[in-house]
């Protein structure tokens, strides 16, 4: 049991040392390819899946 | 030749002076006192006149388990059982009973086997009297040999009666003997003191598996289930200190690899700048000029710092890659209300928020930015006027994330914690059973008295 938990103790920590060093997020965004470089002269051509969906649900 | 290899010596043979049935002494000599198998009558057989002590009508008939003559081997010395008797307590008005096993070996001398609900004891003469800590102490202490003295707790006081007697005793036993019992226990070992008058007797016993018993006395079937938990038996969950230990040093580690990671972390502003948004005027989406983004894969984190005042605005982003045209698109909602009801007055949300992606590679980026938010409180878009916002926005590398670090560590604790209950559950459910005063205790003598 005292082998079991100092195994499970140490993946534990090594996993979370992992995570904080790497810098993990459960977010990592929409990964797009192949974004045309005209985006960067005309911003307004591209359009992101969520763009203009967005409502505001929140307040009292 | 050793006491190992010697043959055990035959039993010898009387008349019951009562019933005339034959009683086998295997005593040979050590016995005092025997009860007639056939008509439970106490005969003293110390002297080759054998007398009778005690004799009964219609006594009630018990069994034993481990039968009388049966041999079996004890720590690797053959044993016989030579007597059995039954003994009680009152407790609350109750009788509990146990039997007890006189067992002998012309070489060895005499130990016991104690039997209750099915928990088995093997005692044994001490070899030295136990020390109490001082006067009005629940606790004694056994120094064996040079070792560490162990302490014994005081489990139970009771007075013991002795309700049924078969077999040989080495001492003169009698049907209806009263002594007061005290039972201390550091499981799996045992100590009992039997006080009768002027005479103190201690006895220490260890827990013994009723299946090892079976096999070392070769009896048929199986060995009764014990019932509850007794007052030496083993606590079956390991200590969890080892436990502890364990995860004491890796919460400690934890705790140095969150600072480490902390300070490591590179948490660099990558990009900041400062805008204003006019809802319904025009395109709203622009990009950054380019930046670097440093290291190999870590976060991003977009920070937002608005003036939003009973409002909200939603901020599209992308941060597209200008080498590989790979683009991260992600959004954040800041909003912030505030206002005052029947409740008093309230606050909901910020006018500052972030976002933060995992994952981004390093290379050279420019962020695509689309506020968006209504044109007016009144929702009617035909008769609105704009709206402006001002916000900043700083785009940090590498921000620290501690997060982990705080979430294993209740499951590091989780074991040890499950260990303990189940630990001290076991000990909670032993000590429950305890009466170390005797509170509830009294002799069957005293309890016909109150009746009276």
């Amino acid at each position: 049991m005292t082998k079991l938990h100092a195994i499970y103790s140490l993946f534990l920590t090594g996993f979370a040392t992992y995570l904080g060093y790497t810098g993990f997020s459960f977010n990592s965004g929409d990964e797009v390819r192949n974004v045309p470089r005209s985006v960067r002269d005309n911003p307004g051509s591209y359009r992101s899946i969520y763009s203009n969906y967005h409502r505001y649900s929140g307040g009292k | 030749m050793t006491p190992r290899s010697r043959p055990l010596p035959k039993a010898k043979a009387i008349s019951c002076p009562n019933c005339g049935g034959t009683v086998e002494l295997r005593g040979l000599g050590t016995s005092l006192h025997a009860a007639c198998v056939q008509c439970l009558s106490i005969l003293d057989v110390s002297h080759p006149s054998v007398k009778i002590v005690q004799n009964f009508e219609n006594a009630q008939r018990r069994t034993p388990k481990i039968p009388l003559g049966t041999r079996g081997k004890l720590k690797g010395k053959t044993y016989e059982v030579l007597g059995f008797q039954t003994r009680a307590i009152y407790v609350e008005g109750t009788e509990y009973t146990w039997d007890e096993y006189t067992l002998f070996n012309p070489y060895h001398g005499f130990r016991y086997l104690s039997e209750y609900a099915g928990h088995w004891t093997d005692i044994e003469p001490m070899p030295s009297l136990p020390y109490s800590s001082g006067a009005g102490s629940t606790e004694v202490h056994l120094r064996e040999g040079s070792g560490t003295p162990l302490t014994f707790k005081l489990f139970q006081t009771a007075v013991a009666r002795t309700v049924f007697v078969m077999g040989e005793f080495p001492w003169r036993v009698h049907v209806g003997d009263e002594a007061t019992a005290r039972d201390y226990t550091a499981p799996p070992l045992s100590l009992s003191e039997e006080v009768t008058g002027n005479e103190v007797t201690w006895s220490r016993g260890r827990y013994l598996d009723g299946k090892q018993l079976w096999q070392a006395f070769q009896l048929k079937g199986s060995p009764p289930a014990p019932q509850g938990i007794y007052f030496n038996e083993p606590n079956p969950y390991a200590s969890p200190k080892s436990l502890w230990a364990i995860t004491a040093f890796f919460t400690l580690a934890l705790i140095v690899l969150m600072i480490f990671t902390w300070i490591m972390s590179r948490n660099e502003r990558a990009y900041h700048g400062s805008f204003t948004f006019a809802s319904g005027a025009g395109e709203p989406s622009f990009v950054t000029p380019s930046f670097e983004l440093k290291g190999k894969e870590d976060n991003v984190q977009v920070e937002l710092k608005t003036d939003l005042n009973n409002d909200w605005a939603y901020f599209d982003f992308a941060l597209i890659n200008e080498d590989t045209g790979v683009a991260y698109n992600f959004g954040k909602e800041v909003s912030y209300h505030y206002g005052r009801d029947s409740d008093g007055s309230w606050t909901e949300g910020d006018n500052s928020d972030s976002v933060r992606i995992g994952g981004i590679p390093g290379g050279r980026y420019y962020l695509r930015v689309e506020p968006e938010m209504e044109r007016s409180a009144s929702g009617l878009s035909q008769y609105a006027l704009p709206k402006n916002i001002h916000y900043e926005l700083n785009l940090i590398r590498g921000k620290a994330v501690v997060w982990p670090f705080f979430l294993v560590m209740p499951f590091l604790w989780i074991p040890p914690i499950f260990s303990s209950i189940r630990r001290f559950g076991f000990e909670a459910k032993r000590w429950a059973e305890s009466d170390p005063a005797g509170a509830g205790a009294y002799s069957s003598s005293s309890s016909e008295d109150d009746d009276d």
